[in-house]
Formats: structure tokens, sequence, C-alpha cells
């Protein structure tokens, strides 16, 4: 049987995708973003002055009383300060006012409302305040982001750092950081050379892990750089002090790198479906030569080489899960089946990644196109999608990276 | 060159290049040039794109409006609007694009109303790129009916700093200023002012695109200068056993060369500007492309590699999208019938 989503993972993703449309972050859809004074301000994470301000994280032996509730470090609202719209019953309803965070906030204002739907804690453990929920959830959650573009560290901060923290066997650890990152309180900045050279807001993350091969570290944010996507910020990362080391980490770290990459993938599919469901919009509604331009084989059979490229990426993302196993219920102590063991996970993931990376590249390249100018400005917000697109396709692994995975882990199943 | 601190710096930089007789090569000298024939105005572009020389600020007229002057224009007009431009001081901007005239231009609604000596502008032109900082713009108004698309339109110049005349920049996708909507607002424009017969425009218009999809606004240049500057990259951080990069990178290579000696070839064949068009507009987004690849994961980021891959991939669309050009080359060039259709 080929993998998909079980019905409730599918339940969960609608769920996400409303709550999102109503007190998510961003308008919605896309298409009706065009001109509107409120749109998402796609420099969302930092001003100057406060990339000037910025103290750098202290790593190691930072306890729990380093982040405050609601607090980033930066001035994030917290979820205190992220007045709920429309999402409870009562709440406003979707088309005014709808936004419950300012236009211009960054992935810590996000973050608040993605605790209170619950996606933060997916990954983590029950016992620490998680909800240890299935890898098939957290793909569907992923797809929801990348649906709405949403910005942030998501693949570090949601799946890939919470599994580090939680199978690396440094108890105290896990105690301390695991619930604040369910809870959304804290953001997760992670490198691991050489799928993340830099960490995206490492230098305004609670905390920065480095992931080695056997070993995890804290990790110490140096110099900022900005990103082709303006809503992120890359930081230099050095190593401090180790949070784990040994064989027995080996397992664990490719787990979580594995992880962070299939929900890459997820956001990557998400991100395609998006930009392809606002050009369909846009094709129907703008009109050239007398009627809608989607009316032009032009336009239509560009449209759909996307949709065949993103359903055909779909199946590769849910066998990729699937092959992930279960959930992180059952791995809190670092188990894995990892690829050491003969699994297919990193065959897997990397074709997922392939394939998802291409599929988003392509229907940000015919979005674009069939947006004509308005798709590239600021104010319309089409840049959004495509920039994440982009930068995701070449994160977690560039495609040529995935590619020769693919082609060693092929030989070494002959 | 959005703020108004870069426009002056580059007003300056056309100023030294005219005072070093290299502003406009290829013009009579009695506007400024030096009579160069096209193929030294082809050596000229590669020489200043292979020293890293700046975007011209002046190019859509040095590059558009100057052609069709000198073709369409009176004695008077070129030599009273040609020397300002050539020296820097007058940079002008494309006023062709509307909110609902896009590929569809025949559509444009902004209309040329008479008046005594000249004409009344009113309407919204948009996109039009570097209006933030020009002094003035080109481009087509209604000056009749509409009820005949391509008749009654009128090719006008127009002072952006006239009463009547709004300018909103608008930010691309680096968050740049590059273009600007502009509102008009019973503009006046002298008679002087028109450039060939009034409702004759789409005629002359049509002769300022084939220059924005020719060689004229995209010389070789400034391809073969990013090939160079790609091969470069990847020398220095390609990875060897990348085998598919490097021949995106090579073939990226192949395209610029390609365009190249196809510039060379045009000096005595022609070549359809629809063609020319689709051919630059893909090379730029696969020169870019193929240098977000070679630097993998550290291509994120911002760089002038990112930023050139954002505007690399407006190309297709601007200067008449691929989609208009594909229908050009198809149906008036290889002689396919139009579908007339029937949905
Ligand atoms: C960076 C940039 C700079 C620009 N600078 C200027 C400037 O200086 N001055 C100026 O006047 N304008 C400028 N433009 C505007 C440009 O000329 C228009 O964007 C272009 O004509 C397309 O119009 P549109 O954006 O409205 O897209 P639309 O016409 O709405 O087209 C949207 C999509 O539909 C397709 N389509 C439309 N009609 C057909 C058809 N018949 N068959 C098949 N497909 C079709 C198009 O190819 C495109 O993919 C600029 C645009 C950009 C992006």
């Amino acid at each position: 049987m080929t993998p998909a989503p079980s019905p409730e993972e599918r339940a969960f993703g609608e769920s996400l995708h409303g709550a999102l449309v109503a007190a998510g972050p961003f308008p919605w859809p896309l298409s009706d973003i065009a001109g509107r004074a409120d749109s998402p301000a796609h420099d969302s994470v930092l001003t100057a002055s406060d990339r000037a301000s910025r103290v750098p994280p202290t790593p190691g032996g930072s306890g729990p009383g380093r982040s405050r509730p609601g607090d980033f470090g930066l001035g994030y609202p917290g979820p205190g300060d992220a007045r709920p719209g429309g999402s409870g019953p009562g709440g406003s309803a979707p088309g005014e006012g709808v936004c419950s965070v300012k236009a211009d906030a960054g992935p810590g204002a996000v973050w608040a409302v993605l605790a209170r739907l619950g996606v933060t804690g997916l990954a983590v453990p029950e016992r620490f305040g998680g909800a240890g929920a299935s890898v098939g959830a957290l793909v569907v959650a992923a797809e929801e982001l990348g649906h709405h573009a949403a910005p942030g560290p998501v693949a570090e901060s949601l799946a890939a750092v919470p599994v580090l923290l939680a199978g690396c066997g440094n108890d105290e650890v896990a105690a301390t950081w695991l619930p604040e990152l369910a809870a959304g309180r804290v953001l997760a900045g992670l490198t691991a050379p050489p799928w993340l050279p830099r960490a995206v807001h490492g230098g305004t993350a609670g905390i920065v892990v480095v992931a080695g091969t056997d070993v995890v570290r804290w990790g110490r944010a140096g110099s900022a750089y900005t990103s082709m996507d303006s809503s992120r910020l890359l930081a230099e990362v050095s190593p401090a002090g180790v949070v784990a080391e040994g064989p027995a980490l080996v397992p664990v770290i490719a787990r979580a790198l594995d992880l962070g990459a299939l929900v890459c993938a997820a956001q990557l599919l998400g991100l395609g479906r998006g930009m392809l469901e606002a050009s369909v919009e846009h094709a129907r509604n703008r009109s050239q030569f007398g009627g809608p331009i989607g009316r032009f084989q032009a336009v239509q059979h560009r449209l759909a080489d996307v949709s065949v490229a993103l359903q055909f990426a779909r199946p590769l993302l849910w066998a990729a899960a699937a092959a992930m196993g279960p959930s992180e219920r059952d791995r809190s102590a670092g188990l894995s089946p990892g690829t050491a063991d003969g699994g297919t996970v990193a065959r897997d993931v990397s074709a997922a990644k392939v394939a998802c990376g291409e599929a988003a590249r392509l229907a940000a390249r015919v979005a674009l196109q069939t947006h004509g100018a308005i798709g590239c400005t600021r104010e319309h917000g089409l840049g959004r999608w495509l920039t994440a697109a982009r930068v995701l396709a070449l994160s977690w692994g560039t495609p040529a990276q995935h590619r020769a995975r693919i082609m060693t882990e092929l030989a070494r199943e002959r | 060159m959005d703020t108004s601190a870069g426009a002056a710096a580059h007003r300056a930089w056309e100023r030294s290049l005219f005072d070093a007789g290299l502003a406009v090569v290829s013009w009579p000298s009695a506007f400024g040039g030096r009579d160069a024939p096209p193929l030294h105005e082809l050596i000229f572009d590669e020489a200043y794109h292979g020293c890293g020389a700046p975007i011209r600020i002046g190019q859509n007229g040095l590059f558009l409006l100057a052609p069709t002057l000198l073709a369409h224009g009176t004695a008077e007009q070129c030599a009273r609007i040609l020397p300002p431009m050539a020296r820097g001081e007058t940079v002008w901007a494309q006023a062709w694009s509307e909110p609902e005239a896009g590929s569809d231009l025949a559509a444009l609604r902004s209309t040329a109303r008479r008046t005594d000596g000249g004409w009344l502008l009113s309407g919204q032109k948009t996109w039009s790129s570097r209006a933030a900082v020009a002094d003035r713009a080109f481009g087509l108004f209604r000056s009749g009916p509409p009820d005949e698309r391509h008749r009654n339109l009128t090719y006008l110049m127009v002072d952006l700093r006239a009463p009547g005349v709004t300018v909103r920049p608008i930010a691309q996708l680096d968050g740049r200023t590059g273009f600007a909507e502009i509102f008009l607002d019973d503009v006046f424009v002298p008679d002087a002012d028109v450039i060939g017969r009034p409702g004759d425009g789409w005629r002359v218009a049509m002769s300022t695109a084939g220059h924005e999809r020719g060689f004229t606004l995209r010389g070789p240049g400034r391809f073969t200068a990013a090939a160079s500057r790609l091969v470069d990259l990847w020398l220095g951080h390609g990875d060897p056993a990348d085998g598919a990069t490097r021949d995106r990178v090579v073939d990226a290579w192949i395209a610029a060369r390609a365009y190249r000696l196809a510039a060379h070839a045009s000096l005595t064949t022609t070549m359809p500007p629809s063609a020319i068009k689709i051919f630059w507009s893909e090379t730029d987004i696969a020169l870019h492309e193929a240098a977000l690849d070679t630097l993998g994961a550290n291509a994120e980021t911002q760089t002038a590699w990112t930023d050139g891959y954002l505007f690399a991939l407006a190309g297709p669309i601007y200067a008449g999208t691929n989609e208009i050009q594909r229908d050009i080359l198809a149906q008036r060039v290889l002689g396919l019938p139009r579908d007339r259709g029937t949905r």
C-alpha cells in the first residue's frame, strides 16, 4: 500500500490550515495580498538596529531562566502578547483584522501562534511536555507551514533539535529545554555541516545547537548574514560546550537530520502547492486580450506541469515518512533504525527532498511568470513563497548532495 | 541606483563616460557620439561589462528612445533631447504598461486630450523602471476613441516633474524600488514632444519594442562577463565531483558565447527580436541558477548572485513576456496559423 497520511493526520492538516487562515500571522489566500496596506512585511525578522544590538547567546550552561516566557531575547512577542484573533469561538470573522500577530511579526511571534496550535510540541516526547506525535503529523504540519510560507527555523526548531535533545542522553539538558521548545517559548538554531553550514536565526534563537557525526554541542552565534529570503537571517556558528558525545549518538544525529530534511521537503511541497493555487487563481482573474489569461494554453500547460511535479513528489514524501517509522514517542531513548541496519531512510528522505525541491522550484518559476510584473513586487507577497522555495531547496542538503547520497545507498543495496 | 544618492553617483559616472567620449559611441557626433560603426559598439559593450562597469542608469533613453528618435523624430527633437541624454543630465523612464494593459498593451487607457499648443495627459502608468529617479518618460497615450485598438495612440514624451505628475516607487523582490507607478492628472505636453504623427504611435512604439527585445538593450557583454565570473566561481568553489552542476555552468557559458556570436552575426544578417529576447532572458536565468548551484548551501547568503538571480527571473516578463515572444516567433516568423480560439 502506498504510504499516505492517516485520516487523523489529514484532519490535523486541514484544521491547521483553517487555524492559520483564521489566526495565522499572514493574510490568506496569497492572491488577495496584492495592494493590501497590511501586506505581510517581507523584512519581518529584524531591523538594522536590532541586528546591531543583538547580544550573542550564551552557550552551554544557560538554564531556562535565560529565556523568560514571552521573551525570545529580542523583544519578540511571546504567547501572552500575541492576541489570538479568530481562532476560538467568538473570535473575529476571517477577513477583518484576523491577524493575531502584527504583520511585521518575526518568527518568534509566529512561534507563539504555532504553540497555540500544538505544532511546536509535535516532535517533543510527552514526558517533556510535547505531543510525541507521529512522523506523519509532523510532515502534515510542515507542509501546511510551507503552504502558508511561515518563516523561521521550522525544520530545525520543530523537528531536528527536539530529536537531538531528546535522544542525546543528557537528561538535564532535555528536561531544561524540551519543555521550552514544546511550549514555543524558545526557538532553536542548528548547524550541521555540510547540510546546514549556517544557522537560520542563529543570532536570535534561544538555543543554538551544532551537530557533528557523533557529538552534539552548543553553538555560539557569530557574524550575521542576510539571506536571499529576506525573512531569514543566517548566523555563522562556532562550536562551544559539549551536550553529549559518543558512538551512541551516531544514529540519533542521523535520525534528527533525516527528520529535518524530511520536514524541509514537506515545507517545499507546501510552498509549491501554495504557489500553484495562487497562480491558478491569478490566471482565472487576470484579464488580458479580452479574457482571463488562464485561457491561453501557454499558461495552462505550465501550470499543468507544476501540478504533475507536485503530485508525483507527494508519494515520495510519504514513503520517506513511512520509512522513518513510528513516532518520536518510541524513540526518546535514542533508538533508531537509521540507515546502519539496512533501513531505507537515507535513500527515501533524499528522494523526497530532491523531488519536493525540484517541484517547488518549478512552481516558483511558473508562478512568477504567470503573475507577471505584479509578482515581482514585494507588496504582492509571492516573493515570500518564491524565495523560501529557492533557499529551502538548497538547505538541508542540496539536490546534488541528496542525489549523491541516493546513489551511495543504491550501490550499498546491490 | 534607486536612491537619490545612488542615482547621483550613476549620473556622475555617465558624465565621466561622456567626457571620455564613451557614452554613446555609435551616435552621430553632432549629438555627442563618435559615429562608430555597429561592430565598434559591440566591442565597446563587451569591454564595458568585461571590466565590471556599472549598469547604465540612462539605458531607457540611450538604447530605446534614442534609436526611436533617430528613426522617427524630427531634427529639432534629436538636437534638443539627445545631447543632455548623452551627458547623463536627462534620465528617461518608459511609460507603456498600465494596470490593465500589460501583455495587451493596446488595451491602454491613459489619455492624451488636445489642448492649446499640445496635449493633456491623464491616467496611470505602472512598472516604469527607474521612474523613481528619472526626469522624463516616454510612452503611448490614447488620443482618440478606444474602439480602434492600435489606432488613435500617440507617442509622447512627458516631464516627470511637471504639475499633475505623481510617481510612487514600488519595491521589487530584492527590496529595491526598481520601478514605479506614474499617476498623471491633466499633465501638459507641448506638440514638440510628440514623436511621429499623432495617432500613429503604435507603429513608432513597435520600433522601440524591437530595440528593447534585440541586441540594443541587452548587448552580449553583460552575459559574457557574467559567464566569465561564473566560470571563476566554479573553479574557486565548485565541487569537482559534482558533474551535473559543472555541466550547467558549462551550458550557461555556451549560451553566453552563442549570444555573443549571434550578436556579431546580426551585423550582417537580421535576426527576429523575439528570438533574441527569449534567448537572453533564459540565458540570464541559467547563468544565475548555475551560480547558485555552484555555491550550494552557501548560495542562500545575499550576494550579487542572489540579487542578480531575483532580477533575472523577471527577464522572461519584461520587454514583452516570453509567451508573447513565442507567439510572435511562431506566427510571424515561422508562419504558423493564429489560433483564433473557440473558447
Ligand atoms: C522588472 C520589470 C521591469 C519593467 N519595466 C517596465 C518599464 O520600464 N516600463 C513599462 O512600461 N513596463 C515595464 N514592465 C512591465 C512589463 O512590460 C509587463 O510586465 C509585461 O508587459 C507583462 O505584463 P503584465 O505584467 O501585466 O503580465 P500579464 O500581461 O498579465 O501576463 C501574465 C501572464 O500571462 C501570459 N499571457 C498574457 N497574454 C498571453 C497570451 N496572449 N498568450 C499566452 N500567454 C499570455 C504572460 O505571458 C504572463 O506569463 C516591467 C516589468 C518588470 C517585471
